[in-house]
C-alpha cells in the first residue's frame, strides 16, 4: 500500500484558528481536517497514515525544535511521499511548508509536494532551496481553490510515491525551481529561433526557453556616521595578485580568495604585481595595478585625514571574478564578510572589473 | 548578388605525392604541402596527419579550423584581404570540399600571461564523450601541425598560422577545378515576397581593440571599436570574416569554419522566400568598455536594422561576461523601435544548473532560444593517438599552470575546452530545460 | 558577492564601470568607475591627473559609505 504523510498547520488540521497558532507539533493517526479532503482525492491508490500539524507561529518561533519533531514523526511513519499545505496566500504557512519539505527531503530522501499561490513568500524560499526532491504546485489565491489544489497534489504525490520520473516544470505544471538541465531536442536551435521569431512577429503565442530573472532586494547596510572613525578594507575582483601568482588563481571560475599584505606599502610597486583574469584586457591593470587596487589614493586620503590614521585594513582581499559561479561568489562573500568582521572592519571599498 | 556553391564531398584522404580529387577521395601531395608551409620563414617545422571520425585520436594545439574553398568565377578570391586581393566577394561560383576540414595546430606560447588576449589552443577527440559534444568530430581532418620560430609576438604568430592554413585549404580546394560537383546550391536574396516579414541577423562580436589582432577580421582588417556594418551573407561563405588564430576555438570563440558555415545564416537562407525575406547580416562590435559605449553601439545597430526595414531580427553573439550587456541593450533598442527580436545564446548556470544562466537581463528579451549550458564537466578517456604539437597540455592557461599528458584521461571543468563543445549559434540540438 | 558583505551588515561602496549591471543585481552604493579594464583611473591621462582622478573616485566611495540610501544609488565622482 502506498503511504503518504500530510503536513498541515493547526487551522487546516481542524484544531483552531489564529488563537491556536502557538500550538506545538502534533500527530494525528490517519487523516484529519484538510487531510480528509486529500484522502478523498487519493482514493484507493494511497493511504494517509498520519497528519502532522503545527501552529504557524510556533513553527517560526521554534523552527529547530519544530523541524526536529516533524522529522521524527515522518521518520517513524516512513511514507513514500510527503504532502504539505496547500498554503494559498498564507505567507507564514507557505514558508513553513517549503522549509518542512526541504528538511524532510534532505534528511530522509522522501520526495515532497507542496502548493501555494505564485505570490506567496514561500515561493522565494522554494527557489532558494532549489531542492530536486521538492515540488511546488501553483494554486488560486484563496481556499476557494482547495478542491482543485488537493486533486492535483494527490495525483502528483502518487507519482512521486511510485518513483516516477518527473519532467520539466512547464510540461508537468509545477513551479520551476530554477534548475536548468542540459537536454537534447529534436530540432537545431537555429530552426527553433526562426520559428519563435516568426510567431512573435505574427503576434502568436510562443514560449521563451530562458526566462528573465528578477533579483530580490537587499536592504542597504546602515551608513557609517563619519568614515574616518571606522576601519575600512578593500576587496577586489580585478585579479591583481603578487607577481608569480603564488596562490595559483585561474583566469576564470575561481573558488578561493586570498588577502595580501599592504601594511607597510604606500603604493603598489610596478613589477611586483600582476593581474590574473580572463575576462578583460589586463594590459592596463598590469601597467598600473592601482586601477584595481587604488592604494596610492587610499594612502593619500589617509594622510589628509579622510581615512582615519591606521584605519585602512592592512591587507586587501582578492578573487579574480571571471565567470565565477554565483553560488561560489556568494560563499566567498560570506567568508570574506566573516573575516572582515572578525577583525572589526566596518566598511568596504569594493572594486569590480 | 548570386553565389553558386559547388559541393565536392570527401570521404577519404590519402597522403601521397600528388594532388587530386575524384570519387570522394582527396589525394594530398604531402611533401608539396609541407614545402608550401615552410616557405614562410616564421615556421620552423611542419607535419601533416589525417584524423578520421571514430578513431581513438586526440588532436592538440588546435588554433583554427577551416573548410577548403576556392572561387572559380565571380569577383575576388576566398579570404579577401588575406589570401585574396581586397575585392568584393560573394558572387559567381565557389567550390567547397565538404565532409572535411583543415585543422591548423601549432605550438606557440605567446608573450602575454593572462587576460583576454592570452593565447589559447583547443583539443578535439575523434571518439568518445568529447566527440559526442563537438560539431567537428564527424568530419575528416587534415591536421597540419607546425612549430613557430621562437620569440614571435602574437601578430606574427597569428599571421603565420593563418596564412599557412588558408593557403593549404585553398590549394586542396583547387583540386576540383574543371570537375563536376555532386551538387550546386544557389544563394541569392534578390527576390522578395511582399507579404513576408523582413528578417535580419544581428551578429555581435567581442573584440579587443587594443590587441594586435582584435579577434575579428573583416576583409583582413581587425574590427576594433567601430559601429555596426551591413554584410551580405554570401560574403561570409567566401571568407570575408576571419578570426585571430592565437585565440580562436576555445570557449566562446568561433573558428573560420563556423563563419563559413554559419548555422543561422544557412537557416535564414532556407526560410527565404518561404516564411520570411532574409534581409542580410548586421555585423556589430560588442563589449564596449563603458556604459556610454554599450548604449551607443546598441542603438546604432538598432538604427541600422530599422533603416534596412527589418521587421524582426535574430540576435546572437560571440563573447562572454559583460559583452552580454551590449547584447541585451541591443535587444532593448530594437524592440523599442518596433523590431521584434529573438536571441540565440548559450548559458552558464554552474554545474547543477542552479545559478543564473546569463549575466544580465532586460525585460524586452522575452524570446530566447537556449543552445545549452557550457558548465558541464567532461570526463575524457585515454586516447591511443595524439596528433598535434603538444604531447602535454595545460588545461587552464594561467600563470603557473602545470601540464598533463595529452594521451591520458582528462577531466575538464566545462564543455568549452573541447573545440566545438560550445554551441554558439544554434547549430546543435542541445538546450536547457527548467526543472 | 558584495551583497553578501552587505547582508553581514557592512556598508559597501562598489566601484564599477558597469553600473546598470550593479543596479540590476541591487547593489546599493554604486560608484561609477571609468572603464571595465581600469575602473579606478584613466591611463590616457598624464600620471598626475590620473592619480587625482583616482583620489576623487575613492573619495566618492568614502562619501557613499556615509550616505543614507534606500535602494540602488549611483554616485558619480566629480571631475577633479
Amino acid at each position: 500500500m502506498t503511504t503518504i504523510v500530510h503536513v498541515v498547520n493547526q487551522f487546516f488540521a481542524g484544531l483552531g484558528g489564529e488563537d491556536k497558532a502557538g500550538m506545538p507539533v502534533g500527530v494525528i493517526q490517519g487523516s484529519a481536517g484538510a487531510a480528509r479532503g486529500l484522502q478523498l482525492q487519493l482514493g484507493e491508490e494511497a493511504k494517509i497514515t498520519s497528519t502532522v500539524y503545527y501552529g504557524d507561529n510556533y513553527f517560526h518561533e521554534h523552527k529547530e525544535d519544530a523541524l526536529k519533531a516533524i522529522l521524527e514523526a515522518v521518520r517513524s511513519a516512513q511514507p513514500q511521499a510527503l504532502v504539505a499545505g496547500p498554503a494559498f496566500n498564507s505567507g507564514r504557512y507557505g514558508v513553513s511548508c517549503v522549509e518542512v519539505c526541504n528538511a524532510i527531503a534532505n534528511a530522509l530522501g522522501i520526495p515532497c509536494v507542496t502548493a501555494m499561490h505564485q505570490e506567496n513568500p514561500g515561493i522565494g524560499t522554494y527557489l532558494d532551496f532549489a531542492n530536486t526532491r521538492v515540488y511546488c504546485l501553483p494554486t488560486a489565491e484563496t481556499t476557494a481553490g482547495m478542491n482543485d489544489a488537493l486533486k492535483r497534489m494527490a495525483k502528483f504525490a502518487i507519482r512521486l510515491a511510485h518513483d516516477e520520473t518527473v519532467g520539466a516544470a512547464q510540461q508537468e505544471g509545477y513551479i520551476p525551481r530554477g534548475i536548468r538541465r542540459l537536454e537534447q531536442t529534436d530540432r537545431p536551435g537555429a530552426e527553433r529561433a526562426i520559428e519563435m521569431l516568426l510567431k512573435k512577429i505574427r503576434n502568436e503565442p510562443f514560449e521563451s526557453e530562458l526566462p528573465m530573472e528578477v533579483w530580490d532586494e537587499a536592504p542597504p547596510a546602515p551608513p557609517l556616521a563619519q568614515v574616518n572613525q571606522h576601519r575600512i578594507a578593500l576587496v577586489t575582483t580585478s585579479g591583481v595578485v603578487p607577481w608569480g601568482n603564488p596562490d595559483r588563481f585561474k583566469t576564470y571560475r575561481n573558488t578561493h580568495w586570498r588577502k595580501y599584505n599592504i601594511a607597510e606599502l604606500k603604493e603598489l610597486e610596478p613589477g611586483k604585481w600582476e593581474t590574473v583574469h580572463g575576462g578583460y584586457n589586463v594590459a592596463y591593470m598590469n601597467q598600473n595595478p592601482h586601477f584595481g587596487v587604488p592604494l596610492d589614493a587610499l594612502r593619500s586620503l589617509e594622510s589628509e585625514g579622510a581615512i582615519g590614521p591606521g584605519k585602512l585594513y592592512p591587507a586587501y582581499y582578492v578573487i579574480p571574478g571571471n565567470q565565477g559561479s554565483p553560488a561560489v561568489m556568494r560563499r566567498v562573500g560570506q567568508e570574506i564578510a566573516a573575516d572582515l568582521k572578525k577583525d572589526n572592519v566596518e566598511g568596504v571599498l569594493f572594486v569590480a572589473t | 548578388m548570386k553565389l553558386e556553391i559547388a559541393e565536392f564531398p570527401v570521404k577519404q584522404i590519402r597522403l601521397c605525392q600528388r594532388f587530386s580529387y575524384g570519387n570522394q577521395l582527396l589525394e594530398v601531395d604531402e611533401p608539396g604541402l609541407i614545402n608550401l608551409v615552410l616557405q614562410d620563414p616564421r615556421i620552423s617545422d611542419a607535419s601533416i596527419a589525417v584524423a578520421m571520425p571514430g578513431e581513438r585520436t586526440r588532436i592538440t594545439g588546435i588554433r583554427d579550423i577551416v573548410e577548403p574553398r576556392h572561387k572559380v568565377s565571380g569577383s575576388g578570391q576566398v579570404f579577401p584581404g588575406i589570401l585574396g586581393p581586397i575585392e568584393d566577394v560573394g558572387d559567381g561560383r565557389t567550390h567547397r570540399l565538404s565532409g572535411m576540414t583543415v585543422i591548423a595546430a601549432a605550438e606557440y606560447e605567446g608573450t602575454i600571461r593572462a587576460g583576454t588576449t592570452v593565447q589559447r589552443s583547443a583539443i578535439l577527440d575523434m571518439s568518445g564523450p568529447g566527440a559526442e559534444i563537438s560539431r567537428f568530430s564527424s568530419d575528416i581532418h587534415l591536421v597540419v601541425s607546425f612549430r613557430i620560430v621562437s620569440g614571435l609576438a602574437e601578430l606574427d604568430a597569428h599571421t603565420a598560422i593563418q596564412l599557412a592554413e588558408y593557403k593549404i585549404a585553398h590549394r586542396l580546394a583547387q583540386t576540383t577545378v574543371g570537375l563536376s560537383p555532386e551538387k550546386i546550391v544557389t544563394y541569392e536574396l534578390d527576390k522578395l515576397e511582399p507579404d513576408l516579414p523582413n528578417v535580419m541577423l544581428v551578429q555581435g562580436c567581442i573584440t579587443d581593440p587594443q590587441h594586435v589582432h582584435s579577434g575579428v577580421g573583416y576583409y583582413g582588417l581587425s574590427l576594433r571599436d567601430s559601429m555596426a556594418t551591413f554584410l551580405h551573407p554570401n560574403e561570409l561563405f567566401d571568407g570575408a570574416v576571419t578570426v585571430d588564430t592565437t585565440r580562436s576555438g576555445r570557449g566562446y570563440y568561433p573558428t573560420t569554419w563556423d563563419w563559413q558555415n554559419h548555422p543561422l545564416v544557412l537557416e535564414l537562407y532556407e526560410a527565404h522566400g518561404r516564411t520570411l525575406n532574409f534581409g542580410g547580416v548586421i555585423l556589430q562590435r560588442i563589449r564596449f568598455e563603458t556604459y556610454h559605449g554599450k548604449e551607443v553601439g546598441a542603438q546604432n545597430a538598432a538604427r541600422l536594422a530599422h533603416a534596412m526595414k527589418a521587421d524582426g531580427v535574430l540576435v546572437t553573439w560571440i563573447g562572454g561576461g559583460n559583452a552580454f550587456v551590449d547584447v541585451m541593450f541591443t535587444i532593448r533598442a530594437c524592440e523599442r523601435k518596433g523590431i521584434k527580436t529573438t536571441l540565440v545564446t548559450y548559458e552558464n548556470g554552474g554545474k547543477e544548473g542552479k545559478d543564473s544562466p546569463v549575466l544580465f537581463y532586460v525585460s524586452e528579451a522575452d524570446a530566447v532560444v537556449s543552445t545549452g549550458s557550457l558548465d558541464r564537466p567532461l570526463a575524457l578517456p585515454a586516447m591511443d593517438k595524439v596528433i598535434g604539437p603538444y604531447e602535454e597540455i595545460k588545461i587552464f592557461p594561467f600563470p603557473g599552470a602545470a601540464p598533463v599528458s595529452a594521451r591520458e584521461p582528462l577531466s575538464l571543468e566545462a564543455r568549452d575546452v573541447m573545440i566545438g563543445g560550445a554551441d554558439l549559434w544554434g547549430r546543435g540540438t542541445s538546450k536547457c530545460v527548467e526543472y | 558577492m558584495s551583497k553578501e558583505l552587505e547582508k553581514a551588515g557592512l556598508p559597501v561602496a562598489l566601484v564599477s564601470a558597469m553600473f546598470p549591471v550593479a543596479m540590476q543585481v541591487r547593489a546599493n552604493r554604486i560608484v561609477k568607475g571609468v572603464s571595465i579594464p581600469h575602473p579606478c583611473g584613466d591611463p590616457s591621462l598624464p600620471k598626475d591627473l590620473d592619480a587625482r582622478l583616482r583620489r576623487e573616485i575613492v573619495r566618492t566611495a568614502l562619501k557613499a559609505l556615509e550616505a543614507e540610501v534606500t535602494g540602488p544609488t549611483v554616485f558619480s565622482p566629480g571631475i577633479p
